[in-house]
């Protein structure tokens, strides 16, 4: 008998939060100026920050997010050998 | 048909997240300063554009100061020494501006068309620096001071007469003249993102106590060579910050250089009860913003980036045999 198991992509997750940090991070600093330029080293952790948040939202929306719904329907159970549920 | 509405809803989420910050840069107000009585020197300063502030006039050529650094004068290698030297300081630094000392002045800065963008004066007294636009603080993270990169900024300083102002400098060799308090044996520095952008001085001798002149950001961003950026389209919130001492040059010939890494502390410090100023606050360039290409890779990138979270990372349900291992990972 088959039964329902779930199927995460942490890896994908993390691939694709990585570049929604990286483009996160180029808008806020450069497109619309969110961020200021006050130090190098500030400047630099902050954008450090930005693209780990994206990479940690993906990893954990992998865990969180609603499971799709099974593209198929469960496969059918085998037929049963003879005498394979016979009771002791 | 569901799909198509979330790809929808995910493209409106990312319109206003991008088009707010913009919308809420717009602001139009006529100025509540008149500055007029700053405009020492100049001609043709004369408001074309009905904000209150007079548009770009002319300054005649001046001269530099004895120890200034010409504009570029640092190597990329130094520069970039000094980029690296920074980037393990990691500074919480605050929001306000500050200008400390017996210094002050207006600024005006201009488009490239010479058209008044913003303006800012300080009364050389204990307040903080005047958006001449909204008589609020000036330069703060919340409102910086707003340049075009492509335009000019003009500006007429001055320094207070106070007593502790040196009446001459020391160095062999120069006539001061007749003594009067001003910087003597300056030296100055300016600094953007903690990195020194120029700096200089000047032994003074004619004891100057004002001082005028224009910025051409546009024709000094145009000739920096950054590859495919161009800088007279920059977009950005910038901290700078300046500072300079009486007579911190004394004696020294060459002209003694203030440090590289300096903050309020370090400038009072060095200045060691001699009469100095100092300034920090928040610049905002208004350049059209990055090349279209860069900004259409980085949109395509958010967009692959959300798309992907959307409908590649959920979990999927699936079925498995009691006897098959559990399916983890992509």
């Amino acid at each position: 008998m088959t039964e329902q198991a779930i199927k995460r992509h942490p890896v994908r997750g993390g691939l694709f939060g990585l570049m929604l940090g990286i483009s996160a991070a180029y808008f806020l600093y450069f497109q619309f100026a969110v961020f200021g330029f006050d130090t190098v080293g500030a400047v630099a952790t902050r954008f450090v920050i930005i693209i780990l948040v994206g990479v940690i939202v993906g990893v954990i929306w992998a865990y969180v997010a609603p499971p799709k719904a099974a593209k198929e329907p469960a496969p059918a159970a085998p037929p049963s050998a003879p005498g394979e549920n016979d009771e002791a | 048909m569901a799909r198509y509405g979330r790809a929808l809803a995910a493209a409106l989420i990312i319109l206003g997240v991008v088009a707010a910050p913009a919308l809420a840069q717009e602001d139009d107000e006529p100025a509540v300063i008149d500055v007029g009585p700053f405009i020492t020197r100049g001609e043709g300063f004369v408001d074309l554009n009905g904000d209150g502030i007079p548009d770009l006039g002319e300054l005649d050529e001046g001269f530099a100061g004895i120890w200034d650094d010409n504009v570029g004068a640092r190597t990329p290698e130094e520069f970039s020494a000094l980029v690296t030297d920074r980037i393990p300081a990691f500074i919480t630094t605050g929001d306000a501006s500050i200008l400390v000392g017996a210094c002050g002045g207006l600024a005006i800065s201009y488009d490239e068309f010479g058209m008044s963008v913003d303006a800012m004066i300080d009364n050389g007294n204990d307040d903080p620096l005047i958006d001449v636009f909204t008589g609020e603080q000036a330069m703060t993270s919340g409102n910086p001071f707003r340049v075009d990169p492509a335009g000019v900024v003009a500006y007429w300083g001055f320094t207070r007469d106070l007593p502790n102002f040196s009446t001459a400098g020391e160095i062999a060799g120069v006539d001061y003249g007749e003594a009067q308090p001003s910087y003597h044996d300056h030296s100055w520095t300016m600094a953007v993102m903690g990195v020194t952008a120029d700096r200089g001085g000047d032994p003074n001798q004619r004891d100057k106590n004002r001082n005028a002149g224009l910025v051409f950001l546009g024709e000094i961003f145009g000739d920096l060579d950054t590859g495919p950026i161009d800088l007279t389209e920059l977009r950005a919130n910038v901290k700078a910050k300046g500072a300079i001492i009486d007579l911190y040059a004394e004696g020294d010939p060459n002209g003694r250089r203030l440090p590289d890494d300096f903050d309020l502390a370090l400038i009072e410090a060095e200045a060691d009860g001699k009469e100095f100023c100092f300034g920090e606050g928040w610049v905002e360039f208004i350049g059209s913003g990055p090349p279209l290409t860069a900004t259409a890779i980085a949109s395509i990138l958010a967009a692959a980036g959300f798309a992907g979270l959307m409908f590649n990372v959920r979990p999927a349900q699936t079925w498995r045999s009691p006897t098959s291992m559990p399916t983890l990972g992509s």
